[in-house]
């Protein structure tokens, strides 16, 4: 049913990659954006008026590539899942998630989860602190603003932490190296 | 529309491109409209193998090489909806899916690995469940453990899932 696809298709390509204490991690380059891609970025871009583009829509890297490796490829975990590489990478890199009375502060990170499952969805990287609300007007206190790259074929841009492109509440967490 | 071209709407393609990890995606398909109208549709058998067919087939037409192959969400929907239904061809399915290793398909081909071995496992729970209401009592009780022993492996290789899941 799929030869056809793997004739043609392109074979993965990896790059050495490790944690901090030498672990593997599985990583494989990502393909060009097609054109439902495109119009699917575009889409969100006008959902979304407060994004603000960084980067058009490219391939090469996702979420966890951007933040973990540099823009240099995709990390998708290997075939036991990547909800227990994201852990292993947080755990062998030095993270730790960020109490309730710390303020996140750029560079750290943002993990998005499913609600109730606790499984991860997303990571982004805390870009800058602003006084901006969702709605665009003066927060009441500093407000993360992340700069994410949504998915492997999207572009990256920089938004509210809260403004999400899924159409449920995501748990949230923030997560840093510093001691 | 049919309930395969449903899992190729841009609605559930716009939520799963943003879906970083497959262990996530897979509980997010699980619970989509779309996906369930898909196992619904193979259980009371309106969905068959040939219809399976041809819509990778139609899927297939818009590859491209070296660009995201557009199906992928979809072919992620179609293995979560029938990982853990029974039957040779959904076994066939998920393995070839998780052995095309192209850049092309980064999503599909680890979601269908994760599947089939979910499949199995759930396969093999399921055979040794139906093996515990059908065993015999033992007749001679000196001869009890002779029959644990022996009988129960026995009668779950003549089940069609228990050879599936080996």
């Amino acid at each position: 049913m799929f030869e056809e696809l793997r004739l043609l298709g392109t074979p993965r390509v990896s790059i050495e990659l490790q944690t901090t204490m030498g672990s593997d991690i599985p990583n494989s380059q990502a393909p060009g954006p097609d054109s439902r891609s495109l119009n699917l970025f575009n889409k969100l871009l006008r959902d979304h008026p407060r994004w603000r583009e960084r980067k058009p829509a490219c391939g090469g890297y996702n979420c966890a590539g951007h933040v973990w490796a540099s823009r240099r490829t995709a990390i998708y975990g290997d075939d036991e899942g990547d909800d227990e590489l994201w852990k292993l990478v947080l755990r062998e890199d030095g993270y730790r998630m960020l109490k309730a009375d710390e303020e996140p502060r750029s560079g750290d990170l943002v993990i998005y989860y499913v609600p109730a499952f606790r499984l991860a969805l997303h990571v982004g990287m805390v870009s800058n602190i602003e006084h901006l609300s969702l709605t665009g007007s003066p927060a009441a206190g500093p407000i993360p603003w992340i700069l994410s790259k949504w998915s492997d074929s999207y572009g990256e841009v920089l938004h509210h932490f809260k403004d999400v492109p899924w159409t449920f509440d995501p748990d949230i967490s923030f997560w840093t190296d510093r001691p | 529309m049919t309930v395969l071209d449903e899992l190729n709407s841009d609605d559930l393609a716009e939520t799963c491109l943003a879906v970083g990890t497959s262990d996530a995606l897979i509980v997010i398909l699980k619970r989509r409209a779309e996906v369930l109208s898909v196992r619904s549709a193979w259980k009371s058998g309106s969905l068959q193998e040939a219809d399976v067919r041809d819509f990778v087939s139609t899927l297939s037409a818009s590859f491209i090489r070296g660009r995201r192959f557009p199906g992928d969400v979809a072919l992620c929907g179609l293995a979560v909806a029938l990982a853990s239904l029974p039957g040779d061809f959904i076994y066939s399915f998920l393995n070839e899916l998780g052995s095309t290793h192209t850049i092309e398909l980064p999503m599909s081909p680890r979601v269908a690995v994760m599947m089939l071995r979910e499949r199995n496992r759930l396969l093999t729970e399921t055979t040794a469940k139906r093996y515990c209401l059908r065993a015999p009592m033992p007749r001679h009780p000196g001869k009890a453990r002779e029959a644990s022993a022996t009988t129960v492996p026995r009668v779950g290789y003549t089940s069609t899932h228990f050879r599936l899941a080996a």
